[in-house]
């Protein structure tokens, strides 16, 4: 009897090592966007564009983050300065730089509207999304194009 | 009254039912496993995968699962593993801005056009109230090279040693050094010995 038992409390541990094994796997899910990429899509995705893409690294190899997060005004939350393209054109935001001069300008629509359609506004790679519940409010997102 | 025979019979069903037990405890982890695995495909997009800021594998901008494939602007866009192949990493395998900086191998604009020079503070504070763990070093200088005294005074911390109770679930939640560190800095999750830098029987602390 108790060499059952101890050969049954084995098996149920091979399926706690199974649930184990698939967190492992998901630890390994193949890498994604990088880290600290913000999407935005506040109003993108409702007015037929796609989502923006920021991209952290990129620009805080060229600038210290105190030019956008003071000089500029944008908030330390992603989604939370209502961007819109009234205000960039207006040289603000985004639009500060964009212009032409420091940067590319505001033509080049596809260059920031780069996102899958349907993605969330949130910053990719946050462990506060990760272990914590996501902030920000979750689309039910369509189909993802097909990714060969 | 059972005789040898039944006796034999119930010995092996009861061999029979382990296994079938074992079996099933089998099944039950490949199925969890199976779950678990289809759930990181299909789970929100911010809890997938490594980055190449921490050491992930390397997929192009084409195929990181944010960009629209179909977009062809993303073909013009910068590969992070061109632009930050020989960034020093820290001991946990995470991009480590702070010699990036220190190496000159880059030197970000101060302000937009790079015509105003910042004020950078050089000055640590030791934060002991760390349970078990080593005391935590906040270095001032490293900070205030890349962000100004208002990106945290007041709004994050009140800017006089000990006013800000400050937990490591708090950070984990996003808040006091997790407003940045977990998001845009390195994680709080990934290396705790670049905060929790200080011996705990360092002599001479204030
Ligand atoms: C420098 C980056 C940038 C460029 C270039 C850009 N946009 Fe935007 N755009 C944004 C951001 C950021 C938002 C805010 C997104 C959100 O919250 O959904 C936005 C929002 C929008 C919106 C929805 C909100 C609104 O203001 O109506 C539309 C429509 C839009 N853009 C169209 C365009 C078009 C058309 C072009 C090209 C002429 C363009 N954008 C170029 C950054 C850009
Ligand atoms: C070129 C401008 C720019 C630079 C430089 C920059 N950021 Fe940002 N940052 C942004 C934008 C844009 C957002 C998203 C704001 C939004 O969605 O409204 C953002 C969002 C954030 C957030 C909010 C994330 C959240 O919780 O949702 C943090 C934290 C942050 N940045 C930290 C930093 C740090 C630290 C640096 C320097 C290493 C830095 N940023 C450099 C433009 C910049
Ligand atoms: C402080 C100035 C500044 C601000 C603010 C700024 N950018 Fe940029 N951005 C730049 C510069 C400089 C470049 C590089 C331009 C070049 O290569 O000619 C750039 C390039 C880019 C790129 C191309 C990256 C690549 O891989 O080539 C994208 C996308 C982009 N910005 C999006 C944005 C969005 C979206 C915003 C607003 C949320 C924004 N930027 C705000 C300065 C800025
Ligand atoms: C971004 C810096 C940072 C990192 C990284 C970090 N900590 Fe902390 N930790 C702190 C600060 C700040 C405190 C608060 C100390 C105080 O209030 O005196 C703290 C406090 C603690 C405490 C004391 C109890 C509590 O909850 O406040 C423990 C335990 C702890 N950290 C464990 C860890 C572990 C384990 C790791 C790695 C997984 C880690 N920390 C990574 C900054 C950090
Ligand atoms: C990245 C965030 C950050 C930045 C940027 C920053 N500080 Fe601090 N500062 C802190 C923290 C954290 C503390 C410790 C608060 C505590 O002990 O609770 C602190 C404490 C202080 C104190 C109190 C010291 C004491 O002994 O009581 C002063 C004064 C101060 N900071 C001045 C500055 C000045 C001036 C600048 C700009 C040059 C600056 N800080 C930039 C995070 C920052
Ligand atoms: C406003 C954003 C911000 C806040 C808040 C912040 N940090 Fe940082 N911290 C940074 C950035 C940016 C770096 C540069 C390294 C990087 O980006 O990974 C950095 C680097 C560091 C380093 C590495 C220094 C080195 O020499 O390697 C330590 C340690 C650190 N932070 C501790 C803390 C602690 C402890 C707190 C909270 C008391 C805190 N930070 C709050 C933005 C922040």
């Amino acid at each position: 009897m108790t060499s059952y038992k101890a050969d049954r409390s084995i098996k149920w541990r091979f399926s706690i090592l199974g649930v184990l094994a698939g967190l492992a796997l998901l630890a390994m899910a193949p890498a994604k966007a990088e880290y600290a990429d913000v999407i935005i899509n506040n109003y993108a995705d409702a007015a037929g564009m796609r989502p923006v893409v920021f991209p952290h690294w990129f620009h805080r190899i060229r600038f210290r983050c105190k030019v956008c997060h003071a000089d500029l005004g944008f908030q330390f939350k992603a989604g939370g300065n209502k961007i819109t393209m009234a205000k960039i054109i207006d040289g603000k935001f985004c639009g500060a730089c964009h212009n032409g001069e420091v940067a590319w300008s505001v033509e080049n629509c596809n260059m920031c509207h780069s996102g899958i359609p349907g993605t969330p506004t949130h910053i990719h790679g946050s462990t506060v999304q990760r272990l914590v519940s996501p902030p920000y409010k979750a689309l039910n997102a369509p189909q993802q194009p097909a990714q060969q | 009254m059972p005789n040898g025979d039944s006796m034999n019979k119930g010995v092996e069903r009861y061999a029979f039912n382990t296994h079938l037990r074992g079996y099933f405890a089998v099944a039950i982890a490949l199925f969890f496993g199976w779950a678990v695995a289809a759930h990181a495909e299909d789970g929100p997009v911010w809890t997938k995968g490594l980055h190449f800021q921490t050491e992930g594998e390397v997929v192009p901008v084409l195929e990181d699962g944010i960009h629209d494939p179909t977009n062809n602007a993303v073909t013009i866009f910068q590969e992070p593993v061109e632009s930050m192949k020989d960034f020093p990493r820290d001991g946990a395998g995470i991009i480590d801005w702070v010699k990036v900086l220190q190496k000159d191998m880059i030197d970000p604009r101060q302000s937009k056009l790079g015509d105003k020079d910042m004020y950078a503070a050089d000055f640590d504070i030791i934060f002991k109230n760390t349970g078990s763990m080593p005391f935590v070093r906040f270095p001032h200088l490293p900070h205030t090279q890349w962000l100004t005294c208002a990106n945290c005074h007041p709004a994050i911390f009140l800017p006089q040693k000990g006013s800000n109770p400050i937990t490591m679930s708090d950070i984990i939640q996003g808040k006091y050094c997790g407003v940045c560190h977990g998001k845009v800095a390195f994680p709080p999750t990934m290396n705790c010995g670049r905060c929790h830098s200080v011996p705990r029987d360092s002599a001479g602390l204030r």
